[in-house]
């Protein structure tokens, strides 16, 4: 990609063709910090980061701040590559997760994948474990005085931070989501501390962190995974109201929870000087396409880090198995030719290997908030 | 031949129970010979290369017919000794998501390929497969039809040592965290 002219701030979305997300942004003062992380298949089969290619790339050698938003693996998996690459000088991670939060997630997510035999779960969890062992020792170390400095941030509504000459301001977790969080996992132990319940995966989206990165003249959004009563909550009692951005980073994938009409008002520039990008998440069919045609009418441009996330799920190269797979599961059969069908089983090729599997969509604003430029790196996309 | 809707079709429990004599897994050893080596989607292979779950056998009581590739519904009852039943592919399947109705679904294939889909809830929890639990599934020919099969994944208890060793690992490894 060519280097446009230099920004005032920079937001790189980058995402991939199943799931996951992570946001570089290049602060006003040339420092980098990261929200989330990703990991796809490249080319060549490997599971990368993207992020990583494109800090090197760009010099950088230790980050301001990495933030988790909320422990979904969709956004986390690779950050332990980048908490080691990169040193962060601040973790950043939403104020519900805690030592007993991580017990409980990590536990009763490794021990049912063990003894199911489901090998590929386990991996997930494992990171999620090796993330936060690293991020303690860190902070250990830190406090030992025998290591860089370094700070663990638990974030809620309000918290606000000065970041690279420009402020950095949570809007959520709202302190009402933290708390029923945190009753909901306290009733997850006995007295004696033993685990006796899982939390519901699906609740964790309650305490996500989103983040508004206000600069002088203008604002940016990254909405995180925060749903529809979250937002209602976290638009009635946040201090910071005014929400309004040059660049919102769609909340979960663009589902139908992650769009509420308070939101049109508060976040949406009114001469559709918005520019929106929403990542996607395959496994639950997001983004929905009434979310993607409401934000198209409020924005100037909608990106989507992955073309295939506008398609519907589809099987390749279908035989009679994969074809009664896709109508027990109700999936689209994609037809290949005769010659690709050849070609992918001479040489075990899969389908989704054959491209680039992470997206990248960049957004470059001078220091009064106009946009310079803005581009997709295939497979991302404009949603026309 | 016409592929046609599937619809879930519940084997009753008298059917089930004139399915003798008990079939054991034999069938995934069938496909794991032709799966290359690889340790994704709860797979493990030996040095020849061939796979096996690495699972507790399956009873075929488990075993439900939920769809049907014919010209016409009807209940299958697969008979264990029909040399015609062959699985055509196994897949190791998690419910990763429940919205109203409807079940989200990951299926790996032995590869580690990932594919997602959905069906009705009600054929999941009917099976007792809860939002998060793992499942089989079967892609299984059976004479001229096509047939999926999913059930769910027994679990094999871990020794209590082996889950109190992992605990004091991570309870070691976060400590210094509030």
């Amino acid at each position: 990609m060519s280097k446009p002219t230099p920004a005032y701030i920079e937001v790189h979305v980058f995402g991939g063709e199943t799931e996951g997300e992570c946001i570089v942004l290049k602060m006003p003062d040339g420092s980098f910090g990261v929200v989330d992380s990703c990991l796809e298949k490249s080319a060549d089969g490997e599971r990368i980061n993207p992020a990583i290619a494109f800090l090197q790339s760009r010099g950088v050698s230790t980050l301001a701040f990495l933030c988790l938003t909320h422990p979904h693996k969709d956004h986390y998996l690779g950050m332990l590559s980048l908490f080691q690459e990169f040193h962060p000088r601040q973790f950043w991670h939403p104020a519900a997760v805690s030592k007993k939060f991580l017990q409980n997630i990590i536990q009763r997510t490794k021990l049912p994948a063990l003894e199911a035999g489901a090998f590929a779960a386990i991996d997930a969890a494992d990171e999620l474990q090796e993330i936060y062992f690293a991020v303690v020792k860190r902070l250990n170390d830190s406090k030992k005085k025998n290591g860089k400095p370094f700070q663990l941030v638990r974030v809620t509504m309000d918290l606000t931070k000065s970041e690279g000459h420009a402020t950095i301001r949570a809007i959520a977790p709202h302190g009402n989501d933290v708390e029923s969080f945190e009753s909901q996992l306290a009733t997850a132990f006995t007295s004696d501390g033993v685990l006796k319940s899982q939390l519901p995966a699906e609740e964790f989206n309650r305490i996500s962190v989103a983040l508004l990165v206000i600069c002088k003249q203008f604002r940016i959004l990254l909405g995180g995974d925060v749903e529809n009563g979250s937002w209602k909550l976290i638009r009635r009692d946040c201090d910071e109201q005014d929400w309004r951005s040059r660049l919102y980073k769609v909340s979960h994938h663009g589902s139908s929870g992650a769009y509420c009409s308070e939101l049109e008002a508060a976040v949406f520039l009114s001469d559709k000087g918005t520019e929106a990008v929403v990542t996607g998440y395959r496994k639950s069919s997001l983004p929905t396409q009434e979310v993607l045609e409401v934000i198209k009418t409020l924005s100037n441009s909608l990106a989507i880090t992955h073309s295939r996330h506008l398609k519907p799920k589809s099987i390749a190269n279908p035989d009679e198995s994969r074809t009664a797979l896709a109508e027990a599961f109700s999936l689209a059969v994609e037809n290949t030719t005769e010659s690709r069908t050849v070609l992918n089983a001479v040489f075990s090729l899969d389908a989704k290997r054959q491209s680039a599997s992470v997206g990248q969509c960049s957004y470059y604003f001078n220091k009064r908030g106009e946009l310079i430029s803005s581009e997709v790196v295939s497979p991302a996309c404009w949603v026309k | 031949m016409t592929l046609l809707n599937c619809s879930t079709i519940d084997v009753d429990a008298a059917d089930r129970e004139s399915q003798s004599p008990k079939y054991r897994n034999s069938t995934l050893n069938q496909v794991g010979s032709s799966i290359p080596s690889t340790s994704a989607g709860g797979y493990r292979s030996d040095r020849a290369g061939r796979t096996e779950l690495k699972t507790n056998s399956i009873d075929f009581e488990d075993i439900e017919v939920v769809g049907i590739r014919d010209d016409d519904y009807r209940t299958v009852v697969v008979d264990a000794q029909n040399t015609d039943r062959h699985v055509l592919e196994h897949f190791l399947g998690q419910v990763t998501a429940i919205d109203g109705n409807l079940a989200y679904v990951t299926l790996i294939d032995p590869n580690g390929i990932e594919i997602y889909g959905s069906r009705d809830a009600a054929t999941f929890s009917g099976k007792g497969i809860l939002l998060g639990d793992w499942f089989d599934c079967d892609t299984v020919k059976v004479g001229l039809q096509v047939i999926v099969e999913i059930s769910r994944r027994h679990r094999i208890p871990l020794p209590e040592q082996m889950k109190q060793r992992m605990a004091d690992e991570l309870s070691k490894g976060l400590e210094g965290l509030d």
